[in-house]
């Protein structure tokens, strides 16, 4: 086109956003997170503190172990200082808290940060893998889904979708053992772990099995999620603009309709991987994996609070964190959410 | 058919819903020259939209939709195509307005790269950098001030005349021989209407595109266009040069579509004639002529035999319609219905309702 016309446009200007203001906005929604995290902490970290008490016996009792005396058992609760009153004890503790210091196992005496430094990088590792797992199966079965809707590719992956999500975890689990790790099959490890800094390809085939058995029911649901609005996404007008620019599918599906129809998908795998963070008993105990998850119920059957309440901790932190993280993706990823954040 | 850019021939279009079979396009023939303007005029629902897309190739044929009839651009058999042999024709040959420029633009993308993909995907430029240049001369064509920050906006970032503006541009990036505008100003305020469609006639002139313009108002496109078409249910119902139609309408039909507007120049206080009744039920279409329940001038033959298109004169303005405004046929029809006070249909006339 080489026309040139001189039509003036009487339409107002944009406002034009003063720079710094970006980063304004950045720090005030860093701070707002930031509050909400303290509040969120005292909150959890009190409960907790509230139901072990409320809970039958305590530590005392089970440091004592089972053939103590009463008498044993009293002077025991006086030496973890356990007799001191509920609140007494709370404030003790946030003080600790507060000076980086996360007190002792009860039990074992071991220091709680050197336990969690043990248990978190496991769950972290196993978290973050089931979740990549999960988002690379989906997201490609929920584009093509979402492009050819009640095909061969959506039915089939809609169907083992949902068996595979309705079946409990340690069903899964244990099908999964039987076929990778019984019999002649047997190529992966049932249980056990194996640290990454000591054996990387040992760590890796150790992790295969817990993490195939979490992101299979992650996998259903963020399919299911993600296909639906891509759907609504692929009736919108933009697209429709796009086809008519002749672009071909593949561009259409993935540079046009898949970004405006990730957001709850991202909300959704966010929230997933906070919760895995916190460990996953059940995955644990099947695969015997020394993860938070066995620690925080180890924590509770002892009524170690210390150790649950480090737990807890790191539990709420990693949450609030990973929900500012999602956050700034928003950030990068909408633009539109700049302007009215 | 030298001169003829595009031709349809006989197209349909129905869709199956759970509701039944919409008869949206039933038959449309019609043919846009090289470089003119040809105005689609119609109430909404007349199916305007769904004949412009299917013109394109962009409504096709599937599970629930039914199409049939030819399409043809350029000496190419566009129904004929596969959707990614059509693709090639879309945007570099055939470019499409869409309605509402708020939800036609990506909103998570740039202008600018809305605008380079046209660019880089047709080949018009051979580096990004030159596909950015190109941009913002293109923005800076369509009327838009600033446009090297333009191309970094997104689009909420525009009022609705500027969104519009761009889709125009973009439309236009790739020098296309056709423009279908499908209602390009109904969604925006009706200062921005007039200069939008100022801009879609400066283009039009200084370029030798053709282009059809949609629009549910006969006023818009009086001054703007070469021949119009006028639609009702899916059919058209009369084509004539715009001088001539608005000189002699033959259908009923064009003319309550003239009389709901007020007239672009002359007396403003003339009263506004709402179109009586509703439009026809696609679901279920009325037998014969599908304004005949809604017509002041209808007797018993509209409503059970569909008129043919007839030449009034010249085969340059046809019509559908068995008592065509002005003939004896008319008169006499109007004299009927005014008597007895209803049309054949039972729809109530009167005296003032026929004043033409
Ligand atoms: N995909 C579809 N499925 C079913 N009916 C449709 C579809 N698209 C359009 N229609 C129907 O076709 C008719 C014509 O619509 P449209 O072409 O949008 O009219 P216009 O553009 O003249 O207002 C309407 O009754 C509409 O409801
Ligand atoms: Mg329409």
């Amino acid at each position: 086109m080489t026309a040139t016309v001189a039509t003036a446009t009487t339409d107002p200007p944009a406002p034009r956003a003063p720079l710094g203001a970006r980063r304004r906005q950045l720090l005030r929604r860093i701070r707002k997170r930031l509050l909400h995290l303290v509040l969120v902490l005292l909150a959890v970290t009190f409960l907790a503190f509230v139901v072990v008490d409320l809970l039958p016996g305590d530590a005392a009792v089970v440091v004592a172990g089972d053939n103590a005396t009463p008498e044993q058992v009293q002077q025991v609760r006086e030496t973890l200082q356990l007799d001191r009153p509920l609140l007494v004890r709370y404030v003790d503790w946030l003080g600790g808290v507060a000076t980086g210091d996360l007190g002792s196992s009860f039990r074992t005496g071991q220091p709680v940060a050197a336990a969690l430094a043990e248990r978190i990088p496991v769950s972290f590792e196993i978290a973050i893998i089931a979740q990549i797992l999960a988002l690379l199966v989906a997201v490609p079965l929920a584009v093509y889904s979402a492009y050819r809707p009640g095909r061969l590719v959506d039915r089939a992956s809609m169907t083992i979708g949902f068996g595979a999500a309705a079946m409990p975890q340690f069903v899964f689990g244990m099908v999964l053992i039987v076929l990778f790790a019984g019999g002649v099959t047997s190529i992966l490890p049932a249980t056990g772990f194996t640290p990454f800094v000591e054996d990387p390809l040992r760590n890796l085939r150790s992790i295969i099995l817990p993490c195939l058995t979490l992101m299979i029911a992650e996998a259903a649901v963020y399919r299911q999620l993600l296909r639906s609005d891509m759907i609504s996404t692929l009736q919108e007008d933009f697209i429709l603009m796009a086809r008519s620019k002749g672009l071909g599918p593949r561009t259409i599906l993935l540079r046009h309709a898949l970004r405006p129809s990730s957001f709850s998908l991202i909300t959704l795998s966010g929230v997933n991987i906070g919760r895995l963070l916190g460990g996953t008993v059940i995955v644990e105990t099947l695969f015997a994996i020394p993860g938070l998850g066995q620690l925080i119920v180890q924590a509770v059957f002892n009524r170690d609070y210390m150790i649950l309440q480090g737990a807890l901790l790191f539990v709420a932190v990693a949450y609030v964190v990973i929900n500012m993280l999602i956050d700034l993706l928003y950030l990068a990823l909408d633009p539109r959410v700049r302007r009215d954040a | 058919m030298s001169g003829e850019l595009l031709t349809a021939d006989d197209v349909h279009v129905r869709f199956r819903t759970r509701g039944g079979v919409v008869h949206a396009v039933e038959g449309v023939s019609l043919a846009v020259k090289a470089g003119e303007v040809l105005a689609v005029v119609g109430e909404s629902g007349s199916g305007k939209t769904v004949l412009t897309r299917r013109l394109m190739g962009l409504v096709a044929g599937g599970r629930d939709t039914e199409v049939s009839g030819t399409v043809t651009y350029d000496g190419t058999r566009l129904t004929d195509l596969s959707g990614k042999a059509l693709s090639a024709f879309w945007g570099a040959e055939i470019a499409l307005i869409l309605q509402d420029p708020m939800t036609s633009l990506n909103p998570v993308k740039r202008i600018g790269v809305q605008l380079t993909e046209s660019l880089l995907l047709h080949k018009m430029v051979a580096t990004k950098q030159e596909a950015r240049d190109r941009a913002v001369a293109l923005l800076r064509d369509v009327g838009l001030s600033e446009p090297d920050r333009r191309v970094r906006q997104y689009p909420h970032e525009l009022s609705g005349g500027m969104r519009q503006r761009v889709t125009i541009a973009i439309a236009l990036s790739c020098s296309p021989r056709l423009l279908l505008a499908d209602e390009p100003t109904t969604a925006l305020d009706v200062t921005v209407q007039a200069q939008i469609l100022d801009l879609l006639a400066d283009l039009h002139r200084s370029s030798d595109m053709a282009m059809l313009l949609v629009t549910h108002d006969l006023r818009v496109v009086r001054s703007r266009s070469d021949r119009i078409a006028v639609m009702y249910a899916g059919k058209i119902v009369e084509t004539a040069p715009t001088a001539a139609l608005f000189a002699e309408p033959r259908m009923p039909y064009t003319e309550a579509l003239m009389n709901a507007v007020p007239p672009v120049s002359g007396p403003n206080h003339v009263r506004l004639q709402v179109i009586p009744g509703r439009p026809p039920d696609l679901l279920n279409p009325p037998t014969g002529c599908k304004f005949s329940p809604r017509c002041p001038y209808a007797q018993d033959r509209c409503l059970t035999e569909d008129p043919p298109l007839r030449d009034a004169g010249s085969p340059v303005h046809q019509y559908r319609c068995w008592y065509p405004l002005g003939t004896p046929a008319w008169a006499e029809a109007k004299a009927r219905n005014v008597e007895r006070g209803a049309s054949a249909a039972g729809t109530p006339v009167t005296e003032e309702m026929v004043l033409t």
